[in-house]
């Protein structure tokens, strides 16, 4: 109750009662005491401040990977888009396609190995990954 | 009353990258000395701040606005660190601030006991069980009610209070010669 008391935790009868009893306590006036002081030297305690570098370059680390992960979103789902609306086409129509589709489509596969590219570095790095089990 | 617009009504993306903004720069020093403080390493804390502050800012749109940022945020760090901690089964060891080579206001030989006494402080926080050295250090050291320590952690007031005494009796026995 000390401890709840020294935050003013308690009610107001609560209050008063701990009060009441302080007086005619001695111990526990002592122990109040030290708690005050734990409390106050445990709010001073100091800590290293990282460096402005290395704030800023926080900062700068969470500026570019979180546009890149709604990047990576929209990058998927427009290609397999493109590749959905591709195969509907060419089933429906069979035929040679022309040369704006082959370009067309020679930038889809592209990306597609690009991507799977990157896939693979991940896994390849995955054992060593310090924070693989956390959870986001 | 006529009902207000859904787009009027809902914050603009822009507005929310601001807010986002504002928030980061106000509390990403919190977030890091809790990482810390929980961690030991400065590198380990940086790296909670940033994966913290990324899982938030993801959750962003969908967050509760009614509610207060901090002990989210606490939560978030939180549980990132407990999670480090258990994988590496380690305690903080962090360092301390290097004292400043002049201290105007106290002579150095009381700035020499002061230090002291706040090694001897630190390191017998680090030596609490975990849960009560958060709860301590979530209160006397970065401020937070009773109620927000609570929604950080995931306990109920009853909880912290306890775990507050406890943390704060034990100090008082360990530090018995120093106070």
């Amino acid at each position: 109750m000390l401890s709840a008391y020294l935050d003013e935790q308690l009610t107001q009868a609560e209050t008063q009662r701990v009060e009441l009893h302080l007086e005619e306590c001695a111990s526990c006036r002592a122990a109040l005491a030290q708690m005050r002081e734990i409390q106050r030297l445990t709010a001073q305690i100091p800590f290293r401040r990282p460096s402005d570098e290395d704030l800023e370059a926080l900062e700068h680390r969470l500026s570019v990977r979180a546009p890149r992960r709604g990047g990576w979103a929209l990058l998927l789902a427009g290609v397999a888009a493109w590749i959905l609306y591709g195969l509907v086409a060419l089933l429906r129509h069979p035929r040679w396609p022309s040369v704006a589709e082959l370009i067309a489509a020679a930038v889809v596969i592209g990306l597609l190995l690009l991507f799977i590219s990157v896939l693979r570095q991940r896994l390849l790095e995955r054992p060593h990954d310090r924070y693989r089990k956390i959870k986001r | 009353m006529a009902a207000i617009p859904a787009a009027v009504a809902q914050v603009s993306r822009f507005e929310q990258e601001a807010e986002f903004a504002e928030l980061f720069a106000q509390f990403r020093l919190r977030a890091y000395y809790y990482a810390l403080q929980m961690l030991g390493n400065p590198d380990d804390a940086l790296e909670v701040t940033q994966e913290a502050f990324l899982r938030l800012l993801r959750h962003w749109p969908q967050r509760d606005r009614s509610r207060p940022f901090a002990p989210w945020m606490y939560s978030v760090v939180r549980n990132l660190s407990i999670d480090l901690l258990r994988k590496r089964a380690c305690r903080p060891e962090c360092e301390l601030e290097a004292a400043p080579e002049s201290a105007p206001e106290v002579g150095p030989e009381k700035e020499s006991q002061r230090r002291q006494l706040s090694e001897r402080l630190w390191h017998e926080i680090k030596r609490l069980p975990v849960a009560q050295r958060e709860v301590l250090l979530l209160r006397d050291w970065h401020g937070l009610s009773y109620a927000e320590i609570a929604e950080a952690t995931g306990t109920s007031l009853t909880t912290v209070n306890s775990r507050l005494h406890d943390a704060r009796s034990r100090l008082r026995d360990r530090l018995r010669g120093y106070l």
